[in-house]
């Protein structure tokens, strides 16, 4: 597996995905909305001829939900839950560079604080005094409910 | 991939593109290649069906490994059981007959174990010592029923709401028809049977039926009479993935409404429909329920002041669903809409039209049964 890590933001926080499960990053477009659904699943897109569900990360996550810029984008990505792939877009705020990140160099959460539920972070990276957030998506997406990352809420100051 | 799985997907290709191509034909309904277009959309279907056919097994490729099991297991339970097959050559897809197996194993299985009695205590009811377990396949509609009855001891609804209370399913003092108290059997982690058997009660219990009968977009229903038997009857929709489709406008989204399900069209200003009293309108002379989609699914959007009432059916209850625009009549390809929508009730899938954009398909036996069932 490569280390190579996707740098991501929601609201003013920085995440990270493997790229290996990111299949694409798609340029926010008009997505056909479902009714009936979970508010956090804005709706589905044409993708490749298939459907693609879209989620709002942030709201899925138990934010605010997205305020959509012309940073914002659609990450295309392709998870493994038990024995089916599946692929889902997720709308997050704004897509920034490559890292690589060592297994050894990622921290278990527990003790960066008591912000973040544990469960759904797989750990934290440090890079120049910014704390990137690893998230494990395949819990996330395990659950058709809202899923809160954080107790507290994220404050949406300084960005 | 199976060689007619490949088949089927090269057919919904085929539709998809010639969608595409209806698309930019119908600008000139005059041209030649709207007629070549119009065509290929003949041909297309002729291959639809024919390729459809092919892709239908009978159900009785099941019934050899039933005959076996109910053998075994009246046996090593001591009880005698016939099991009688009705309508056998009753043809399903492929895919359902696959996942349709176990479910029925397990209603079966069920059927001997806590149904059928020991012989001389049916002996003593007066009943034939050897029990009766029927499997009919019939078609009704645009769906395939198969139904299994038998000839036990039935459900003690007493012992069932028993039960449910001790397992917290339900509130003490809650007061339950018939049906509703069949319908806890559904439930995830219910069992009426106190001693778990080797056969059943392995903690996969009417749930797990349920739950699979549902991915296939079919239905589970049951009833019951004490000391005269069980019958639980499953609808499946005859096939998963192309159909047959009215395409219409709904605010700015488009939804399919699948053609076997619709029996007459109307056309009503939309101050007609505000008048309306109960939610019932009156349509020669009989009275319907309706539901106005852009209320239901958009807000955003007011009523357009004029409406296509659609009149669609589902086992003898009709409804109407009023829509702004019916573009016209459409083969359309059926796409699951992913994990997360799953337990979506309203919608079966959604398709993409050949401009691009995506519609989404109406569950209507769903819609009716959910909008028909508190009158």
């Amino acid at each position: 597996m490569s280390n190579s890590h996707l740098r991501f933001r929601l609201k003013n926080e920085c995440f990270a995905v493997p790229v290996d499960q990111v299949l694409k990053i798609l340029e926010f477009g008009s997505i056909t909305s479902v009714p009936k659904a979970p508010p956090f699943l804005k709706g589905v897109l044409n993708w490749q001829g298939s459907l693609l569900p879209v989620i709002d990360l942030n709201l899925k996550l138990g934010f605010q939900e997205t305020e959509i810029k012309k940073e914002s984008c659609i990450l295309v990505l392709e998870i493994k839950i038990g024995t089916e792939k599946a692929t889902i877009g997720c709308i997050v705020d704004e897509v920034k560079s490559v890292i690589p990140i060592e297994k050894e160099q990622i921290v278990s959460s527990p003790s960066i604080g008591e912000k973040y539920s544990s469960e759904l972070v797989l750990g934290m990276y440090l890079l120049d005094d910014l704390f990137i957030i690893l998230l494990d998506f395949i819990k996330i997406f395990e659950t058709d409910e809202t899923v809160l990352i954080s107790n507290s809420t994220i404050n949406e100051t300084d960005n | 991939m199976s060689v007619l799985v490949k088949n089927m997907h090269l057919v919904s290709e085929l539709i998809t593109s010639q969608g595409q191509l209806m698309t930019l034909a119908e600008n000139d309904r005059e041209s030649s290649v709207y007629h070549l277009s119009e065509k290929f959309e003949k041909l297309i279907r002729q291959l639809r069906e024919q390729t459809m056919e092919m892709s239908l097994i009978s159900i009785n490729t099941l019934t050899v490994r039933f005959k076996r099991m109910v053998r075994d297991l009246s046996s090593s339970l001591n009880k005698q059981v016939n099991l009688i097959i009705e309508g056998g050559e009753t043809e399903l897809d492929k895919t359902i007959i696959e996942h349709l197996s176990d479910p029925l194993l397990h209603i079966i299985r069920n059927a001997i174990d806590h149904g059928i009695e020991l012989p001389d205590e049916r002996k003593k009811l007066g009943k034939p010592e050897v029990g009766e377990i029927i499997l009919r396949a019939f078609y009704s509609g645009a769906e395939v029923h198969v139904e299994i009855s038998d000839n036990g001891k039935g459900i003690d609804k007493a012992q069932v709401l028993a039960k449910a209370m001790e397992r917290k399913l339900i509130e003490p003092m809650e007061q339950l028809s018939d049906s509703e108290t069949l319908q806890l059997l559904f439930r995830p982690g219910f069992s009426t049977v106190e001693s778990v058997t080797e056969y059943s009660g392995r903690g996969v219990g009417m749930d797990v039926v349920s739950r699979k009968i549902g991915e296939l977009r079919g239905d589970v229903e049951i009833s019951s009479k004490k000391g005269i038997g069980t019958k639980i009857l499953i609808k499946l929709p005859l096939t998963l993935t192309i159909l047959d489709g009215l395409l219409t406008h709904v605010g700015k989204t488009k939804y399919i409404i699948p053609i076997s399900s619709v029996r007459k069209i109307y056309e009503l200003k939309a101050d007609e429909l505000k008048a309306v009293f109960n939610n019932l309108i009156s349509l020669e002379g009989t009275q319907y329920p309706f539901i106005i989609l852009s209320k239901e699914f958009d807000d955003s959007v007011p009523l357009q002041e004029k409406q296509q009432l659609i009149l669609v059916e589902y086992e003898k209850s009709r409804m109407g669903l009023v829509v702004d625009h019916i573009v016209g009549e459409r083969q359309v390809v059926l796409k699951p809409l992913g994990p997360s929508l799953r337990k979506n009730r309203i919608f079966s899938g959604g398709s993409i039209m050949g401009d691009g954009e995506i519609a989404l398909v109406l569950d209507t036996n769903k819609l009716i049964k959910k909008f028909t069932a508190y009158e």
